[in-house]
């Protein structure tokens, strides 16, 4: 007798499981990190195009405009929590589904005259809002 | 002396799970041994196909990063239009690593690149260049 509701038990709790197909985390890297102070050591009508090569190397994007290069430089992190309730034998219909994404990047934007001179630069840092885990 | 079948609930769960290893990459490894030896002002368009072959955008598929531009995951490519004057070389490497439990699954995504970047003048000179490695960095 105390076995078999003990085997009740585990089969109540095996099929709790199946049925709470659970939580999922996925975390998405994408890109090279940008130095702390990326744009520190920049300084406008001076720095060239070949010192902002040899300090950050290429950028990720290279836009041309009628007057001067843009350097984009960009590093994206997503994080992506989903808690799913799943009936998991006869037709996987879902219960229930809760999902959250968040997504921050850190993006530098470096404008440069016809002659290769910064003329402009826009710097963000988002990705250390995010949870690291 | 009976034991709860509860205790072997973590034996079955155990062997319900399992992990998720991917490795992939995309594009040709740059020739590094070479960057030495371009030299701004001195080394020619040339010599810089040469040492490093086709550049992105005109030998590579770039199946996967286009899939990430897609997904508004990446900026685009380097260049989106093939310039003259610059040659742009990347290797793209990624990982996946996943851990899928009944209740509670992780997956990592990581992404990183090489690239090279040179820009020559009209004389088909190097004008500057830059490198940034970053697949040393994969998870």
């Amino acid at each position: 007798m105390t076995c078999s509701r003990a085997a009740l038990r585990l089969a109540a709790v095996l099929a709790c499981a199946w049925l709470a197909t659970g939580c999922i985390l996925v975390r998405t890297y994408l890109g090279n990190e940008l130095p702390p102070a990326a744009d520190g050591g920049i300084v406008l009508g001076k720095t060239t195009k070949a010192d902002v090569l040899r300090d950050l190397g290429p950028p990720d994007r290279l836009v041309r405009q009628y007057d001067g290069d843009v350097f984009v430089y960009a590093y994206i992190r997503r994080n992506e929590s989903t808690l799913e309730l799943e009936e998991p034998v006869f037709t996987h219909a879902t219960l229930f589904e809760y999902t959250r994404v968040t997504e921050r990047s850190d993006r530098m934007v470096v404008l440069f005259d016809r002659g290769g001179i910064v003329t402009g630069v826009g710097f963000r840092r988002g990705t250390e809002q995010l949870e690291p885990f | 002396m009976r034991r709860s079948p509860l205790l072997l609930l973590p034996l079955v769960l155990l062997g319900l799970s399992g992990c998720v290893l991917v490795d992939f990459s995309e594009g040709q490894i740059v020739a590094v041994d070479h960057i030495p030896d371009i030299v701004p002002g001195k080394t020619t368009k040339k010599e810089v196909l040469d040492w490093f072959g086709a550049p992105q955008g005109l030998a590579d598929a770039s199946f996967f990063e286009n899939y990430l531009v897609d997904q508004e995951l990446a900026p685009g490519p380097v260049v989106t239009l093939p310039f003259a004057d610059v040659l742009v070389y990347r290797f793209t490497k990624g990982t996946v690593r996943g851990l899928i439990t009944i209740v509670w699954n992780y997956g990592r995504f990581d992404i990183k690149s090489d690239t090279l970047t040179v820009f020559f003048d009209d004389k088909d000179v190097v004008l500057y260049y830059g490198y940034r490695k970053g697949t040393d960095d994969l998870f």
